[in-house]
């Protein structure tokens, strides 16, 4: 049984590649914000599914969750800045929205992967919770999540 | 030298001929702003987002025609708690990077306050870029087109990559004069 454990682990583990960017972009939000990433069960195998069901025209995501709040002012144009120079080569800013009334903050950035889809890197902050969020999605989805930013944001938590 | 000078010369004339994005990116305002967003959408995502709007939709066609030939669409809108909070002489900033070539399109003055500018960047008979300063007492929303933009297909951008609804405020405003 563990060695079928361990086994199914390693293809988990070589099929899913790991993508440099988004742990940079994770980094780089844990470092300007003080908070550190929360462990989220099962995310590995709910990424897998992603891979073979592919829905709502996701191909791929990645996720991390902090919990908490900062603990002192967030300087957004710095956190802009060196969440795009951690994304990686390629990324362009597409969104970035901000509210000072509810302390919601959104950057996204984007890249086409191919002519069907686009890779998304998302950082989304507000009072009690801050989300990163890798995806790789059918373009034509791109439209909509441009048209109302927040609803990236949702990306995160389904 | 000769070669040079006219290396330069060519590169001095043919300048104009690319229409070039304007800088709408005021960080102050930003962060005096209760709500701020910006969209940017150039190079080959712009290109990705043409192919995915909707063929059988006469707008979305139209939209995919217009910006197939457009190099990029920026928008930048802030919304305000009070009424004159933002410097209004950040319009005026936008307006001084418009040259000789860039002529006023529309012109609104509302008495409620609501004031939109449309400029054209006009090379010859085509327009090779766009200005939408729309600009409220708590508003301010600044839409930067680049490329070559075909006029009757305007409209159907409207409501797209966070451009506003411009033909809706006017109504909007209409409405509200119509019951001053």
């Amino acid at each position: 049984m563990n060695k079928r454990i361990a086994l199914l682990s390693l293809v988990l583990l070589a099929a899913l590649p790991l993508h440099a960017g988004f742990k940079d972009v994770v980094r780089a939000v844990e470092t300007r914000t003080q908070m550190h990433p929360t462990y989220v069960p099962l995310l590995g195998l709910a990424r897998f599914a992603v891979w073979i069901i592919h829905p709502d025209g996701v191909y791929d995501f990645q996720l991390a969750t902090f919990e908490g709040q900062s603990r002192g002012a967030i300087d957004y144009d710095d956190l802009t800045a060196t969440i795009r120079k951690a994304a990686g080569a390629g990324f362009r800013p597409l969104v970035q929205a901000r509210s000072r009334k509810n302390g919601e903050f959104t950057y996204i950035l984007a890249k086409p992967v191919d002519d069907n889809r686009v890779e998304f890197m998302l950082a989304t902050h507000d009072h009690s919770d801050t989300v990163v969020v890798r995806a790789v999605i059918d373009a034509d989805k791109m439209l909509a999540h441009i048209n109302e930013p927040n609803s990236f944001a949702r990306l995160g938590t389904k | 030298m000769r070669k040079i000078t006219l290396i330069v010369f060519l590169a001095a004339l043919a300048a104009p001929l690319h229409a070039q994005r304007l800088n709408l990116d005021f960080p102050a305002l930003a962060e005096r702003a209760s709500e701020s967003t910006d969209v940017t959408l150039d190079g080959p995502m712009l290109r990705l987002a043409a192919k995915f709007l909707n063929e059988h939709d006469s707008d979305e066609r139209q939209a995919r025609d217009l910006i197939k030939s457009l190099t990029g669409i920026y928008v930048h809108s802030y919304e305000f708690e009070r009424e004159g909070e933002y410097d209004r002489s950040v319009v005026e900033k936008v307006r001084a990077q418009l040259g000789t070539n860039w002529q006023p399109m529309v012109t609104v003055r509302s008495k409620i306050k609501e004031n939109v500018d449309i400029y054209v960047d006009m090379r010859g008979d085509n327009v090779a870029g766009l200005l939408i300063i729309d600009a409220e007492p708590r508003e301010l929303t600044l839409v930067n087109l680049v490329g070559n933009i075909d006029l009757d297909k305007l409209a159907s951008l409207q409501g797209e990559f966070g451009i506003p609804h411009i033909s809706k405020s006017k109504e909007k405003e209409r409405e509200r004069g119509s019951h001053e």
